[in-house]
C-alpha cells in the first residue's frame, strides 16, 4: 500500500498541481520582449566555480530595509555610546582643572604619570612666554601666555581651538569650572572666558 | 531545435527562442508553484517573477543542459520569497477542474487527492518545495539539498518526515519505521 502511494505520488502531486497550461505567459513574453537582459560579464558568479556559486541558500534571510535602518541606528547609537565612554575615560584621568589639581593646591594629580621618555607629541607657539600653569578639561588644554593670550588647545592632537587676548599681561594659572575658563591679568581684571569659543562671560572692575 | 541550441540562441538574446522555452516548461513550473504555494494568485506570481529573472539573467548561465533545473531553482526561490513576504495573508481554496485521468472509482481518487491537498498544506512552504523538488520535478535530492542551502541529511530526514506525514494522511495503514523506505526516488 505504501510502494504504491510513492509510486502514484508524482501523478498525484500533478493532478492536484491544477490542469492546463497558464494563460499567462504570452502576456509575460510581451512584458519580457522589451526588457534587456544583464550582460553576460555583470555576473561575478561566473568566474566562480560552479560548486561555490550553487552553494548559495535560498533560505538567506531577506532583511528589509526598513530593518536594516532600525539597525544601523541602534548600530549609530551604540557607537556613539562607546566613543562617548571611551571618551569620558581618556579625558577624566587627565582633568587638572585649576594650579596644582585643586583648591587646596596639595599638588594630587589624576595620572597615570608618564612611563618611560617621554617624547614631545605636538609644540604651539605662543607670542611671549608661558608663566603659568596650565589647566585641562574634557581633553583641552587651556594655557596663558605671558603676554595675556589665553589658548585653548586639543589635548591629544595639538591642534588649537581658540585664543583670546586679555588686553594686559597675565602670569597666573587659569581655572576651569562650570564651562568657564577664568583668568586674572596683571591689570588686576579677572576675566572669565567660555571654554566654547573664548568669548568673554564676565570681568571684574 | 533541441532545447540546447534554443537555450544557446536565448543567452544572446533571440527572445523567440525564450519564448519557446517558456511555453515549453510554463505549466509544469506553474503546478510547482501551486504545490508549494497552494495560491493560484502567488503561483502566478512567483512563475513570472522567475521567467522574468530567467530571461534576464539568461547570459549568465554557464552551462545549458542545466536549464531546467536552474529555472526550476529560480521558481522554487520566487515561490520561497513570496511565502515569506505574505506568510500571513489567508490562503485561498482553489476549486479548479480536475482532470481524472484514470477510470475507476472517482470519488475515491477525488477523497484521496483531498487527504493529500490537506497534508500538504500542513506541511511548511520549505518542506513542500523539499517533495516537489524531489518528487515532483525530479530534482536528485543532493541538488535539491544545494538548493535550499542545507545538508544531504538535513534533507534526507526532512522529505522522510514530510512524506511520512502525506502517507500517513492518504494511507490508512500504520507508516513503516525504515528510514531507507523514505528516500523517496523520483519516479
Amino acid at each position: 500500500m505504501n510502494d504504491r502511494f510513492d509510486r502514484r505520488l508524482p501523478d498525484l502531486l500533478d493532478e492536484l498541481g491544477g490542469s492546463g497550461r497558464p494563460d499567462y505567459i504570452d502576456d509575460l513574453l510581451r512584458r519580457t520582449a522589451n526588457m534587456r537582459q544583464r550582460p553576460a560579464w555583470a555576473f561575478p558568479e561566473r568566474w566562480l566555480p560552479m560548486a561555490v556559486t550553487s552553494r548559495r541558500s535560498m533560505f538567506a534571510p531577506v532583511i528589509s530595509w526598513r530593518s536594516l535602518g532600525v539597525l544601523a541606528l541602534i548600530a549609530l547609537m551604540v557607537a556613539a555610546a562607546i566613543a562617548v565612554y571611551i571618551a569620558s575615560r581618556r579625558t577624566s584621568g587627565t582633568e587638572v582643572s585649576t594650579y596644582r589639581g585643586n583648591a587646596a593646591r596639595t599638588g594630587e594629580m589624576p595620572g597615570p604619570g608618564p612611563v618611560g621618555a617621554p617624547k614631545i607629541a605636538w609644540q604651539l607657539q605662543a607670542a611671549g612666554p608661558f608663566k603659568s600653569s596650565t589647566a585641562v578639561a574634557n581633553g583641552v588644554i587651556y594655557a596663558v601666555s605671558g603676554e595675556g593670550v589665553v589658548h585653548a588647545v586639543v589635548l591629544a592632537s595639538g591642534v588649537e581651538l581658540w585664543k583670546a587676548n586679555l588686553g594686559a599681561r597675565a602670569s597666573a594659572s587659569p581655572l576651569v569650572i562650570d564651562g568657564q575658563v577664568i583668568v586674572g591679568d596683571e591689570a588686576g581684571v579677572v576675566h572669565s572666558l567660555t571654554i566654547v569659543d573664548g568669548k568673554p562671560v564676565w570681568i571684574t572692575g | 531545435m533541441d532545447q540546447r541550441g534554443l537555450v544557446e540562441r536565448a543567452k544572446r538574446g533571440d527572445h523567440d527562442a525564450f519564448a519557446v522555452l517558456a511555453h515549453a516548461t510554463a505549466a509544469r513550473l506553474d503546478r510547482a508553484a501551486r504545490l508549494i504555494l497552494r495560491d493560484g494568485v502567488l503561483a502566478q506570481d512567483a512563475v513570472q517573477e522567475a521567467l522574468i529573472r530567467a530571461w534576464r539573467d539568461l547570459p549568465g548561465l554557464r552551462d545549458p543542459e542545466r536549464f531546467d533545473a536552474w529555472l526550476y531553482r529560480l521558481t522554487v526561490r520566487s515561490c520561497l520569497a513570496l511565502a515569506r513576504r505574505r506568510r500571513r495573508r489567508a490562503v485561498e481554496v482553489e476549486l479548479g477542474a480536475f482532470d481524472i485521468q484514470a477510470a475507476g472509482d472517482v470519488a475515491a481518487v477525488v477523497t484521496e487527492r483531498d487527504l493529500l491537498d490537506g497534508a500538504l498544506r500542513r506541511l511548511d512552504p520549505e518542506r513542500r518545495a523539499l517533495v516537489v523538488m524531489h518528487i515532483y520535478l525530479g530534482m536528485p535530492l543532493p541538488d535539491v539539498a544545494v538548493s535550499l542551502g542545507i545538508p544531504l541529511g538535513t534533507a534526507k530526514s526532512r522529505l522522510h518526515r514530510s512524506l511520512a506525514a502525506l502517507r500517513a494522511a492518504v494511507v490508512s495503514e500504520p507508516e513503516p519505521t525504515s528510514p531507507g523506505a523514505a528516500e523517496g526516488q523520483p519516479a
